[in-house]
Protein backbone atom coordinates (compact mmCIF):
# COMPACT_ATOMS: atom_id res chain seq x y z
CA UNK A 1 0.00 0.00 0.00
CA UNK A 2 1.10 3.33 -1.03
CA UNK A 3 1.41 6.70 1.22
CA UNK A 4 -1.21 9.50 -0.09
CA UNK A 5 1.09 12.07 -1.52
CA UNK A 6 -0.52 14.81 1.54
CA UNK A 7 0.86 12.12 4.44
CA UNK A 8 3.85 11.76 2.64
CA UNK A 9 4.62 15.07 2.47
CA UNK A 10 3.74 15.72 6.05
CA UNK A 11 5.83 12.54 7.21
CA UNK A 12 8.94 14.28 5.32
CA UNK A 13 8.34 17.80 6.94
CA UNK A 14 8.11 16.48 10.41
CA UNK A 15 10.89 14.53 10.01
CA UNK A 16 12.49 17.69 8.85
CA UNK A 17 11.62 19.78 12.05
CA UNK A 18 12.98 17.00 13.77
CA UNK A 19 16.11 17.03 12.58
CA UNK A 20 18.86 18.08 15.41
CA UNK A 21 20.06 21.02 16.28
CA UNK A 22 24.20 21.47 16.74
CA UNK A 23 26.14 24.49 18.08
CA UNK A 24 29.05 25.31 16.30
CA UNK A 25 31.99 26.79 17.70
CA UNK A 26 34.29 29.34 15.77
CA UNK A 27 38.12 29.45 15.58
CA UNK A 28 39.14 32.77 16.78
CA UNK A 29 43.21 33.76 17.42
CA UNK A 30 42.43 35.39 20.76
CA UNK A 31 40.94 32.52 22.79
CA UNK A 32 43.94 30.68 24.37
CA UNK A 33 44.04 26.68 23.63
CA UNK A 34 43.75 26.35 27.33
CA UNK A 35 41.11 27.99 27.76
CA UNK A 36 38.98 26.65 25.48
CA UNK A 37 39.40 22.95 26.55
CA UNK A 38 38.59 24.36 30.05
CA UNK A 39 35.84 25.71 28.56
CA UNK A 40 34.29 22.17 27.20
CA UNK A 41 35.32 20.79 30.60
CA UNK A 42 33.79 23.01 32.79
CA UNK A 43 30.41 23.32 30.65
CA UNK A 44 30.01 20.08 29.14
CA UNK A 45 31.65 17.65 31.56
CA UNK A 46 33.75 16.27 29.04
CA UNK A 47 36.52 14.14 30.07
CA UNK A 48 40.01 16.19 29.27
CA UNK A 49 41.01 14.25 26.59
CA UNK A 50 37.13 14.82 24.30
CA UNK A 51 37.64 18.49 25.63
CA UNK A 52 41.05 18.80 23.80
CA UNK A 53 39.97 16.77 20.93
CA UNK A 54 37.14 19.32 20.10
CA UNK A 55 39.18 22.27 20.91
CA UNK A 56 41.81 20.98 18.30
CA UNK A 57 38.87 20.55 15.65
CA UNK A 58 37.83 24.04 16.31
CA UNK A 59 41.82 25.61 15.47
CA UNK A 60 42.54 23.18 12.57
CA UNK A 61 39.52 23.22 10.51
CA UNK A 62 38.03 26.79 11.86
CA UNK A 63 34.46 25.74 13.75
CA UNK A 64 33.62 22.04 15.45
CA UNK A 65 29.98 20.94 16.43
CA UNK A 66 30.75 20.61 20.10
CA UNK A 67 26.99 19.84 21.13
CA UNK A 68 23.51 18.33 19.41
CA UNK A 69 20.41 18.66 20.85
CA UNK A 70 16.86 20.75 20.65
CA UNK A 71 16.94 24.00 19.95
CA UNK A 72 16.42 24.97 23.39
CA UNK A 73 19.06 22.96 24.42
CA UNK A 74 21.01 24.27 21.47
CA UNK A 75 20.15 27.93 22.33
CA UNK A 76 20.96 27.31 26.36
CA UNK A 77 24.41 26.14 25.35
CA UNK A 78 25.11 28.74 22.45
CA UNK A 79 24.09 31.30 25.04
CA UNK A 80 26.87 29.71 27.92
CA UNK A 81 29.16 29.42 25.22
CA UNK A 82 29.02 33.48 24.56
CA UNK A 83 29.04 33.92 28.40
CA UNK A 84 32.88 32.52 28.52
CA UNK A 85 33.43 34.45 25.38
CA UNK A 86 33.46 31.32 22.67
CA UNK A 87 32.32 32.42 19.47
CA UNK A 88 29.44 30.05 18.93
CA UNK A 89 26.57 29.97 16.39
CA UNK A 90 23.68 26.82 16.88
CA UNK A 91 22.02 25.53 13.03
CA UNK A 92 19.91 23.04 12.08
CA UNK A 93 21.94 19.85 11.28
CA UNK A 94 21.18 19.19 8.18
CA UNK B 1 53.42 39.23 39.12
CA UNK B 2 54.09 35.40 40.06
CA UNK B 3 52.19 32.84 38.46
CA UNK B 4 49.51 31.20 39.84
CA UNK B 5 49.86 27.51 41.89
CA UNK B 6 47.44 25.44 43.37
CA UNK B 7 47.37 25.66 47.15
CA UNK B 8 45.71 23.67 49.66
CA UNK B 9 41.76 23.57 49.64
CA UNK B 10 41.77 23.39 45.82
CA UNK B 11 42.76 27.47 46.17
CA UNK B 12 45.55 29.35 43.81
CA UNK B 13 47.76 31.83 44.76
CA UNK B 14 50.04 34.33 43.48
CA UNK B 15 52.37 37.65 44.81
CA UNK B 16 51.35 40.59 43.02
CA UNK B 17 53.01 43.85 43.28
CA UNK B 18 51.15 47.08 44.29
CA UNK B 19 51.34 48.49 40.82
CA UNK B 20 50.24 45.46 38.98
CA UNK B 21 46.62 45.47 41.21
CA UNK B 22 46.48 49.04 40.50
CA UNK B 23 46.71 48.57 36.85
CA UNK B 24 43.97 45.26 36.68
CA UNK B 25 41.67 47.84 38.64
CA UNK B 26 41.87 50.43 36.34
CA UNK B 27 41.83 48.10 33.52
CA UNK B 28 38.84 46.69 35.00
CA UNK B 29 37.16 49.85 35.32
CA UNK B 30 37.80 50.54 31.59
CA UNK B 31 35.83 47.40 30.61
CA UNK B 32 32.86 47.76 33.52
CA UNK B 33 30.76 50.11 31.56
CA UNK B 34 31.51 48.06 28.53
CA UNK B 35 29.76 44.95 29.83
CA UNK B 36 27.23 46.66 32.01
CA UNK B 37 23.63 45.92 31.70
CA UNK B 38 22.09 48.15 29.24
CA UNK B 39 19.68 50.53 30.81
CA UNK B 40 15.63 49.86 30.96
CA UNK B 41 14.15 52.03 28.46
CA UNK B 42 10.93 54.19 29.77
CA UNK B 43 9.05 52.81 27.43
CA UNK B 44 9.55 49.10 27.92
CA UNK B 45 7.94 46.46 29.46
CA UNK B 46 9.02 46.30 33.28
CA UNK B 47 8.02 42.63 33.29
CA UNK B 48 10.05 41.53 30.49
CA UNK B 49 12.70 43.88 31.74
CA UNK B 50 12.32 41.61 34.98
CA UNK B 51 12.82 38.24 32.69
CA UNK B 52 16.28 39.69 31.52
CA UNK B 53 14.60 40.84 27.66
CA UNK B 54 15.90 43.63 26.61
CA UNK B 55 15.99 46.28 23.78
CA UNK B 56 19.86 45.15 22.91
CA UNK B 57 20.99 45.68 19.44
CA UNK B 58 23.63 43.95 17.28
CA UNK B 59 26.66 46.49 18.41
CA UNK B 60 28.93 48.44 15.98
CA UNK B 61 32.09 48.06 17.47
CA UNK B 62 33.55 44.94 16.66
CA UNK B 63 35.30 44.32 20.16
CA UNK B 64 31.68 45.10 21.88
CA UNK B 65 30.75 42.89 19.22
CA UNK B 66 33.00 39.84 19.70
CA UNK B 67 31.78 40.24 23.79
CA UNK B 68 28.19 39.92 22.41
CA UNK B 69 28.38 38.24 19.17
CA UNK B 70 25.40 36.66 16.86
CA UNK B 71 23.75 33.49 17.59
CA UNK B 72 22.67 32.84 14.43
CA UNK B 73 23.48 33.48 10.86
CA UNK B 74 20.23 34.64 9.85
CA UNK B 75 19.71 38.19 11.29
CA UNK B 76 16.33 38.01 12.31
CA UNK B 77 16.61 35.07 14.34
CA UNK B 78 20.04 36.53 15.64
CA UNK B 79 18.12 40.09 16.91
CA UNK B 80 15.48 38.21 18.32
CA UNK B 81 18.17 35.94 20.26
CA UNK B 82 19.89 38.77 21.54
CA UNK B 83 17.18 40.83 23.56
CA UNK B 84 16.42 37.62 25.27
CA UNK B 85 20.01 37.09 26.24
CA UNK B 86 22.29 39.84 26.03
CA UNK B 87 21.26 41.18 29.36
CA UNK B 88 21.61 37.99 31.17
CA UNK B 89 24.77 38.06 29.84
CA UNK B 90 26.19 41.32 30.67
CA UNK B 91 24.47 40.49 34.13
CA UNK B 92 26.83 37.54 34.44
CA UNK B 93 29.78 39.23 32.98
CA UNK B 94 29.56 42.54 35.90
CA UNK B 95 29.23 39.62 38.21
CA UNK B 96 32.64 38.05 37.64
CA UNK B 97 33.92 41.21 37.20
CA UNK B 98 32.99 42.62 40.23
CA UNK B 99 34.33 39.35 41.93
CA UNK B 100 37.95 39.97 40.20
CA UNK B 101 37.78 43.71 41.92
CA UNK B 102 36.95 42.39 45.33
CA UNK B 103 39.40 39.63 45.44
CA UNK B 104 42.30 42.22 44.04
CA UNK B 105 40.94 45.51 46.78
CA UNK B 106 40.78 42.59 49.75
CA UNK B 107 44.23 41.05 48.41
CA UNK B 108 47.85 41.92 50.18
CA UNK B 109 51.10 40.86 48.76
CA UNK B 110 49.46 37.74 47.58
CA UNK B 111 46.03 36.99 46.02
CA UNK B 112 44.87 34.11 47.37
CA UNK B 113 41.18 33.00 44.83
CA UNK B 114 38.78 29.93 45.65
CA UNK B 115 38.15 27.57 42.68
CA UNK B 116 34.94 30.32 41.72
CA UNK B 117 36.66 33.33 42.23
CA UNK B 118 39.35 32.02 39.59
CA UNK B 119 36.87 31.25 37.15
CA UNK B 120 35.71 34.91 37.59
CA UNK B 121 39.01 36.03 37.49
CA UNK B 122 39.67 33.50 33.96
CA UNK B 123 36.34 34.97 32.65
CA UNK B 124 37.20 38.35 33.15
CA UNK B 125 40.35 38.45 31.65
CA UNK B 126 39.52 36.44 28.63
CA UNK B 127 36.63 39.53 28.59
CA UNK B 128 39.48 42.14 28.69
CA UNK B 129 42.01 39.84 26.46
CA UNK B 130 38.55 39.83 23.75
CA UNK B 131 38.06 43.59 23.80
CA UNK B 132 41.69 44.66 23.45
CA UNK B 133 42.61 42.00 20.95
CA UNK B 134 39.90 42.67 18.91
CA UNK B 135 40.98 46.73 18.66
CA UNK B 136 44.57 45.40 18.34
CA UNK B 137 43.55 43.59 15.16
CA UNK B 138 45.04 40.33 16.35
CA UNK B 139 45.84 37.57 14.07
CA UNK B 140 46.80 34.16 14.70
CA UNK B 141 50.60 35.16 13.86
CA UNK B 142 50.34 37.68 16.77
CA UNK B 143 53.35 38.11 18.81
CA UNK B 144 54.54 41.01 21.23
CA UNK B 145 58.29 41.56 20.01
CA UNK B 146 61.34 43.35 21.47
CA UNK B 147 61.20 45.09 18.36
CA UNK B 148 58.00 47.10 19.16
CA UNK B 149 58.27 51.11 19.87
CA UNK B 150 57.97 52.11 23.19
CA UNK B 151 56.82 55.17 21.89
CA UNK B 152 53.79 53.74 20.04
CA UNK B 153 50.38 53.95 22.49
CA UNK B 154 49.92 50.70 20.45
CA UNK B 155 52.94 49.48 22.19
CA UNK B 156 51.26 49.13 25.77
CA UNK B 157 48.01 47.57 24.69
CA UNK B 158 49.75 45.15 22.91
CA UNK B 159 52.10 44.44 26.37
CA UNK B 160 48.72 44.94 28.17
CA UNK B 161 47.25 41.79 25.91
CA UNK B 162 49.95 39.54 26.50
CA UNK B 163 50.42 40.19 30.34
CA UNK B 164 46.61 39.42 30.47
CA UNK B 165 47.24 36.38 28.53
CA UNK B 166 50.07 35.37 30.66
CA UNK B 167 48.18 35.49 33.78
CA UNK B 168 45.16 33.62 32.18
CA UNK B 169 47.20 31.17 31.12
CA UNK B 170 48.91 30.73 34.72
CA UNK B 171 45.45 30.41 36.33
CA UNK B 172 44.13 27.82 34.06
CA UNK B 173 47.57 25.73 34.44
CA UNK B 174 47.36 26.15 37.97
CA UNK B 175 43.32 24.38 37.92
CA UNK B 176 43.22 22.32 35.45
CA UNK B 177 47.67 21.12 35.01
CA UNK B 178 49.15 20.43 32.07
Amino acid sequence: MSLAPSELVESQTSERLEAPWVTIVWDDPINLMAYVTHVFMTYFRYPKEKAESLMLAVHQEGRAAVSAGTREEMERDVTAMHGYGLWATLQQDN
Amino acid sequence: MEAFKASRQGRVTARISADERDYLLYLLAELEPVLAPLPVAADQDPLAAMVGISSAVRPDEPGVLRLFPDAYADPDAAAEFRRFTEQGLREAKTASLQTMRETLVGSGEKVVLSRPQAEGWISTLNDLRLLMGTRLGVTAEFSFGAEADPQDPATLAAATYEFLGWVQGTLLFALDGA
